[in-house]
């Protein structure tokens, strides 16, 4: 079960992700957009797994344009 | 255990290839304008290249400043750097390399109870300043490093460093320092990825020298497309180019200037996929391991062609690393690693592929390294792979000598990653953090760690057992209970082994402070003077320098003011660590003793910052009462109120009983003096109430003779004497020795002339005397005031005439003027009445009914006597009058 303090969080980075770039997001869910960019949703136990996460995008060199958290009945799954 | 000659932990030696700068890569492209641009570093105090992973911020530092490499104190950061005691180590080691000056914080920071990193840092600084030394200090990955104290102590550095000493940084992300202050200062200079993109040019030159061939522009323009000029990026294209043939090269210069994907990703899957299996596989298995020699990859992989596989991909410039070898590893083999960029994509690929195998390895790897005695490396593999039950195992056994060597920080975010049950099973681990606690001074803390602790004292071995009972014995002195103190020592000596000094020191330590409790001050001593070479011998400070501290007070009370001015001298190569502030303290509070004020003015502000910087209740505390003394030797009450104010908010945060128990005798003092005698009663009671014994109950009996002597309530001066002739005979007997004797010869001579006694007060005055004179004791009779003054004066003793020389001018200037007394004669009968009610606590408007008279009257007679007694309020009036005797009967 997902802590009290978990929130549901949507990241967008710019090109396509493949399987193996995903494989070192395995806390969310990618999707393609048609416009180049991938969309990354998941939850996330705490800030500072937020943190983390944002470290690996950095780490990647992949070029971050949003962070938003998502309503709290998203991605309940 | 890895045993130095004391049974200290020595420290691990540091890697020589953290301290030195990579080399650059043989076919590395020369940029003329970045090398130009960096090499202004040596021209401007901060310099910060800060870029993404694989821009090439490395290579570009050591092209420009690799030429000056002597000059150049480099240092590569890892994740275990995140710790300021452990990261200036290695920057105090790479200073010492280049210039011959950090070895001290190189030691000092190797050791249980460092001083703080700046008190380090200004030595240095101080050290670099006079040499003239000529360094850049370069600090390669910096965002690995997110302690706030590091960043403080950055600071520092770089707001004292010396002219000859500069900052390069290089990271991944802007680091938590004040870059808009440098910035505007002009002392920054910045690269940032910008700057250090490849352009078309270098792109092609790049490519043309790792292909050996010509490269087409379609080529050359589709790499910089994909890439951006990322140097990383275009070192992967260049792989994935070797050996392509022409339709090959075309589809890929399609897929990089027309595809959508993530180019550095594809870019390695490129290369992965025209490598052969079997070194595929090698590359693939090795990324899981933070470093690696083919012995480590073949016991992980249980394939054995590690070795050949190395060789290869070194050959083909697979981005294989020379690598600093992980704490601890078996020394003489060559450690290797990918380049963190392409080991994080091709660990993205290997996880893709099967997502167990990384813990695999690195559960394997973890057992390789124990089996190789690496006990940190495999805490840390054990860890990250979820092999807990092996972590808590591992660092049960390693968490002492961790702590012993100034990682007790480690062990505390260790002990944190584990699960409970885990925790709960470490307990060695457990035990070690409670060394850490102590030594920080954190006894709340220390009291349930150890009291569950002791519910599973059963499962531990004798010699652990030891230790908790030693750190109990500490508590236990630290509440006060001396008797507990001293069994639970005395059981510890018994118990642990001859070798286990720092345990030993403890339970010494434990021993002096229940002595001095109980009042046994030669015991004490010798207990304390036995604490020092054991706390040396185990490589603490904090007790060292308390055992001076408690050993300065020790013989101060015993009369020996000379040795506990020496016992307490600042120590050579401790100057600037707070653990001897409690000792210069304790050297002030001789020092005052002899009212030597200006050397106490020169030595109390730098005691009081190490005892700031330290934070010990009990020494701030001391700190305080030592300020307030010298205030009031100065003859600012007002300061040494504020002083004394501040000592009691201090005691709040937890000390001693003892120090409570003086806080309360001096703030008593302080009332009395001012004629609040139901607050000086208060303190007096709450003192009394700690149960504290020994000296400090001496100090408790002299501040309430003092408090009786000057409220002189009905009985008072019979209870004065009384404890007084007490306190004497005790002080004679044995211990308390003579200071005590002193101070209560001091109060009793006073008492007596007060009941009207004057021979008895000239006898005791005349031995007081007599005893202070040797050691040259003088507060002791200046704070008695006025009543000793005037007997002093009496006195035909030559260092009596010395002691009154000290005394405040107007005090002497009465005493002198004494006899005969022209204001007693000028004394009317009524101005008599009215002083007799002036001494009770009667209001004017009370004054005046009680004699028939008005109250202007009573002001009028008031205002006269002030002029006639020399004095200025009521307060003073009164005593001044008990001094001449005009409150006695005789008057009416």
């Amino acid at each position: 079960m997902a802590p009290a303090t978990a929130r549901a969080y949507e990241l967008r980075v710019e090109r396509h992700l493949g399987s193996g770039a995903a494989a070192l997001f395995p806390e969310f869910e990618l999707r393609h957009e048609s416009d180049g960019s991938t969309v990354l949703t998941g939850t996330l136990a705490d800030q500072a797994v937020l943190h983390g996460v944002l470290a690996r995008v950095r780490d990647l060199g992949l070029v971050l344009v949003g962070v938003r958290e998502l309503p709290r009945d998203h991605g309940a799954g | 255990m890895p045993d130095g000659p004391a049974g200290v932990p020595t420290p691990e030696p540091i890697p020589l290839a953290k301290l030195r700068p990579p080399t650059l890569h043989p076919r590395h492209v020369a940029r003329a304008a970045l090398t130009t641009r960096l090499a202004d570093a040596w021209r401007s105090p901060v310099t910060l290249v800060s870029a993404p992973a694989g821009f090439g911020k490395t290579s570009a530092l050591v092209a420009a400043l690799g030429a000056d490499a002597a000059r150049v104190a480099w240092v590569a950061l890892d994740e275990r750097d995140d710790d300021p005691q452990r990261f200036f180590r290695l920057v105090g080691a790479a200073l010492q390399s280049v210039t011959g000056h950090g070895a001290v914080l190189e030691r000092a920071l190797s050791t249980p109870q460092a001083p703080p990193v700046p008190v380090l840092l200004t030595a240095l600084l101080n050290a670099l300043s006079a040499a003239r030394s000529e360094a850049l200090l370069c600090l390669d990955d910096l965002h690995l490093v997110a302690d706030r104290q590091v960043h403080e102590g950055l600071e520092f550095l770089v707001e004292h460093a010396p002219e000859g000493l500069r900052l390069v940084i290089a990271t991944r992300a802007d680091p938590p320092l004040p870059l808009h202050r440098w910035r505007a200062r002009g002392q920054l200079l910045e690269v940032r990825a910008d700057e250090l993109r490849l352009s078309a040019d270098d792109t092609a030159e790049m490519l043309t020298r790792e292909l050996g061939r010509p490269v087409g522009e379609a080529t050359v323009a589709a790499v910089l497309h994909a890439t951006e000029g990322w140097a990383a990026g275009v070192r992967l294209a260049s792989l994935a180019l070797v050996g392509a043939v022409d339709t090959d090269e075309r589809a890929l210069v399609e897929r990089l200037a027309h595809g959508a994907g993530y180019a550095l990703e594809y870019l390695a899957e490129e290369v992965l996929a025209r490598l052969d299996g079997p070194l595929a596989a090698f590359v693939l298995d090795a990324a899981a391991l933070d470093a690696f020699t083919p012995d480590l990859v073949d016991a992980v992989t249980t394939r054995g062609d590690a070795d050949a596989r190395l060789r290869e991909a070194r050959e083909r410039g697979l981005f294989v690393q020379a690598a600093p070898p992980p704490e601890g590893a078996p020394p003489g083999a060559a450690w290797w690693r990918f380049h963190r960029l392409f080991r994080t994509l091709l660990r993205g690929r290997a996880n893709a592929i099967d997502a167990e195998r990384e813990p695999l390895l690195r559960r394997r790897a973890a057992a390789w390294f124990e089996d190789h005695g690496a006990a940190e490396a495999a805490l840390e593999y054990a860890l990250s792979s979820g092999d807990t039950r092996r972590g808590a195992r591992l660092l049960d056994a390693r968490a002492y000598d961790l702590v012993m060597q100034g990682r007790a920080r480690y062990v505390e975010r260790t002990l944190e990653r584990l699960p409970a049950a885990d925790r709960d099973r470490a307990q060695r681990a457990r035990l070690a953090y409670g060394w850490a606690l102590l030594l920080r001074g954190r006894y709340d803390d220390l009291a349930q760690l150890t009291s569950v602790l002791q519910d599973e004292a059963q499962e531990l071995s004798a010699g652990d057992r030891a230790q908790l009972l030693a750190l109990r014995a500490v508590l236990a002195d630290t509440r006060g209970r001396a008797h507990d103190a001293l069994a639970l020592a005395y059981e510890v000596l018994d118990a642990a082994p001859e070798g286990d000094l720092v345990t030993r020191a403890t339970a010494q330590m434990a021993l002096a402070g229940a002595r001095r409790e109980l009042g046994e001050i030669g015991a004490a001593i010798a207990a304390y003077e036995g604490a020092i070479p054991l706390s040396r011998a185990a490589g603490l400070a904090v007790p060292e320098g308390l055992a001076r501290a408690h050993l300065g007070l020790l013989y101060l009370q015993r009369g020996q003011l000379s040795k506990a001015i020496s016992v307490t001298q600042p120590l050579e190569g401790a100057a600037g660590h707070p653990a001897t502030a409690a000792a210069l303290l304790s050297r002030c509070s001789a020092l005052l003793e002899r009212d030597e004020l200006a050397a106490v003015r020169a030595a109390l502000p730098e005691a009081t910052a190490l005892a700031e910087r330290g934070g010990q209740p009990a020494v701030l505390v001391n700190a305080q009462l030592t300020w307030s003394r010298l205030h009031e030797a100065d003859g600012d009450r007002h300061r040494a109120d504020a002083a004394l104010e501040a000592a009691r908010t201090l005691v709040e945060r937890g000390v001693p009983t003892w120090v409570r128990a003086l806080v309360a005798a001096r703030s008593c003092e302080a009332s009395a003096a001012a004629g609040a005698f139901d607050a000086a009663e208060a303190h007096l009671v709450g003192g009394e109430a700690l149960g504290a014994r020994g000296p400090v109950s001496a100090a408790l009996a002299l501040a309430r003779v003092r408090l009786l002597l000057r409220r002189r309530s009905p009985g008072d001066l019979d209870a004065a004497l009384a404890i007084t002739s007490e306190l004497v005979a005790n002080a004679g007997a044995s211990d308390p020795g003579d200071g005590v004797r002193i101070g209560a010869l001091v109060v009793q001579a006073s008492t007596q002339a007060a009941s009207g006694d004057a021979s008895s007060a000239h006898t005791s005055l005349a031995r007081a005397v007599r005893m202070a004179e040797p050691e040259g004791f003088v507060r002791t009779f200046v704070e008695a005031g006025l009543e000793c003054a005037a007997i002093l004066g009496r006195l035909g003793h030559p260092y009596a005439r010395r002691l009154l020389a000290a005394f405040p001018s107007e005090v002497r200037a009465r005493v002198l003027g004494a006899t005969p007394e022209p204001a007693l004669q000028a004394a009317t009968r009524r101005e008599r009445d009215i002083l007799r009610a002036l001494a009770t606590a009667a209001t004017y408007g009370r004054i005046a009914d009680d004699l028939g008279v008005s109250v202007n009257t009573v002001r009028f007679h008031v205002k006269n006597l002030y002029a006639k007694l020399g004095v200025g309020t009521r307060l003073e009036a009164v005593e001044r009058a008990r001094t001449l005797g005009w409150l006695g009967d005789d008057g009416t």
